[in-house]
């Protein structure tokens, strides 16, 4: 019998297997629980979210008398009604949070563990590239879901609660699946944008830097097109090299909102995949390249 | 004996630099020095070991598998990199018991061994401060404890001793002995004579990303016939010593000191025979002998110079 088989202490307690990446998210929620600037960004989230609960309750409030004077003015202001467009703005604002707080907790995912060798201890435990690269992705992306897809199930709940009806159930349920297509339009193209300039760049700050540079081009780019389909309407299509607004104009179908720009369908689709594949592939390649020296 | 870990002509090289040369070696268990100055290779040497660094030609097995990516192997090895840089936000308890989760632990067990392994390395006290406001020497305890805190069979320790005081040192010199004892396969790195001396006789000597030796140190020593032994004699009378010696086959020189006599020669059986037959003939006014080549410093001035 090889020595090594006869081990000098044996394990016998259970070894997880199974969803290893988890525990990379777990660690990485942690140490964002050590962050004081964590803590801001959610408490400007539930701000935020305080907010159009109140908006929420008011519409309600005025809505249970449909032809009294309250819910004429309400109607009126158009601003406080609780519709599709109520759901798309509440996104779009909450978006900006989930992009501050993915940056911060993004821009030093891969580079903070490298500059740390946490990746060289981390690799040489059973833990493979792939738990690691879907633990950090998850991290983004649960941190979106927080600032997303909870909010909206609470305002729906308030919205339910206020007016317990067949049909504001039918309406809620039917901004579901939009807002968790929008929300992953956000989450998905940012977290991988800012995973790879953290996995390319060697510090926290530059990765940081990095992913605001490019959403200052974005917009730069916006506003360079804007001037081509000023004058050549034919150029709209053009507008899709701003992901921003690829981005936005899928929202606005998804809620069915006015569009802002005559851009095709396909053309935002097609914006929005290749930035999130570049990034994932770019990603991807770099840890493989932290995990193994060639 | 089964080998735990086996090479066979690993080679690495970056461009035009050879880190690694063609190193073919069977480690097996209990406690193996790797010894080489700084930039001999020991460190990529050992991340080859681990499968963090493809090999340029070679293999690797430990536990007769390929390491890189294999779980089965990985969960029975422990590291300890040599690096400083550690992860600051976590405090040290916290620190081993996420490393602990990631190699698979439930979460009682990894808290359990967390502290145990904080214990053991003597950081119990300081264990929930923050990395950050730790010591050289307690940053180095705690990357020790993180790879003692696994239920591994093969630990690779690299440079251990590196920022410990000299109390620290002593602890870890006792760890590993009694690791070694216990009958773990223990690799530990230095670019330290002494420090390796003091917790094996098993070591690998690298030099210029070379295998320079391997085997026990007297060994290897005894691979170097054509350098003279050095033989320090403590004794109150080393005039009737040296006229006793002078005849001894081998025989290359003579040097008295204030404590008595330095003997080199090529034949140190011979003359321990001789001291043996003189101390039972005339009365024992020898206080002490050893054999100064014994002392890897000596072992590798002489490699290397070969």
């Amino acid at each position: 019998m090889p020595v090594y088989r006869q081990t000098y202490r044996a394990y016998e307690e259970d070894t997880r297997h199974h969803f290893r990446w988890s525990i990379v998210t777990a660690q990485d929620f942690r140490v964002l629980l050590k962050f004081r600037f964590f803590y801001l960004i959610l408490i400007l989230a539930a701000l935020h979210l305080f907010l159009r609960i109140l908006q929420v309750m008011s519409y309600s409030i005025a809505m249970q008398d449909p032809s009294g004077l309250l819910a004429g003015l309400v109607r009126q202001m158009g601003i406080l009604t609780v519709d599709d467009a109520f759901y798309f703005q509440f996104l779009r604002l909450q978006g900006l949070l989930a992009l501050l707080t993915i940056l911060f907790a993004g821009s030093g995912a891969i580079c903070n563990d490298v500059r740390n060798n946490l990746v060289e201890l981390l690799f040489a435990k059973p833990l493979s590239w792939k738990d690691y690269v879907l633990g950090k992705f998850m991290t983004l992306a649960g941190l979106g879901f927080l600032l997303f897809m909870v909010p909206v199930v609470l305002l729906m709940l308030v919205h339910g609660f206020m007016i317990p009806e067949w049909e504001t159930f039918r309406e809620s349920v039917s901004w579901i699946l939009p807002s968790m297509a929008f929300s992953l339009l956000h989450i998905i193209p940012i977290s991988l944008v800012t995973l790879a300039a953290s996995a390319l760049l060697p510090q926290q700050s530059y990765a940081g830097a990095c992913v605001v540079a490019l959403i200052v081009l974005n917009r730069v780019v916006h506003g360079m097109v804007s001037v081509l389909v000023y004058t050549d309407r034919a150029m709209s299509g053009y507008y899709a090299f701003s992901v921003s607004t690829s981005i936005n104009h899928l929202g606005e179908r998804l809620f069915n909102q006015p569009l802002e720009h005559e851009l095709g369908l396909a053309h935002a689709v097609v914006s929005v995949l290749v930035v999130s594949v570049v990034a994932g592939v770019v990603y991807v390649w770099r840890v493989r390249r932290c995990e193994i020296m060639q | 004996m089964s080998a735990i870990v086996t090479t066979k002509n690993l080679s690495k090289w970056f461009g035009e630099v050879i880190a690694v040369n063609n190193m073919s070696v069977e480690i097996h268990p209990g406690v193996t020095g790797l010894l080489g100055p700084n930039g001999s290779g020991k460190s990529t040497f050992l991340k080859m070991l681990l499968g963090l660094c493809v090999p340029s030609r070679g293999e690797v097995t430990i536990f007769d598998q390929m390491p890189r990516n294999n779980r089965e192997v990985l969960r029975r090895v422990g590291y300890c990199p040599e690096t400083e840089d550690m992860f600051d936000a976590l405090t040290g308890f916290e620190f081993i018991y996420w490393l602990n989760r990631q190699w698979g632990m439930e979460r009682s067990v990894a808290k359990k061994r967390a502290f145990d392994a904080c214990e053991r390395v003597g950081m119990t006290e300081r264990m929930h401060d923050r990395i950050t406001h730790y010591s050289k020497g307690m940053r180095q305890r705690i990357k020790i404890g993180q790879a003692l805190a696994l239920p591994t069979d093969l630990l690779i320790l690299d440079e251990p001793m590196s920022g410990l005081d000299p109390n620290g040192r002593e602890e870890i010199f006792a760890l590993l002995q009694s690791l070694g004892a216990e009958g773990l396969t223990v690799i530990v790195s230095s670019h330290i004579l002494y420090e390796v001396e003091r917790v094996t006789d098993e070591i690998l000597m690298m030099h210029q990303g070379s295998l320079l030796a391997h085997g026990h140190v007297r060994e290897i020593r005894a691979l170097i016939d054509e350098h003279p032994h050095t033989i320090i004699i403590e004794c109150a009378n080393p005039r009737k010593w040296i006229a006793r010696l002078t005849a001894v086959p081998g025989l290359i020189g003579l040097e008295l000191t204030t404590t008595g006599l330095t003997v080199r020669t090529k034949d140190p059986d011979q003359c321990y025979q001789q001291l043996n037959d003189g101390i039972i003939e005339d009365g024992a006014d020898i206080t002490a002998f050893h054999c100064a080549d014994d002392n890897l410093q000596a072992v590798f001035d002489y490699l290397v110079k070969r």
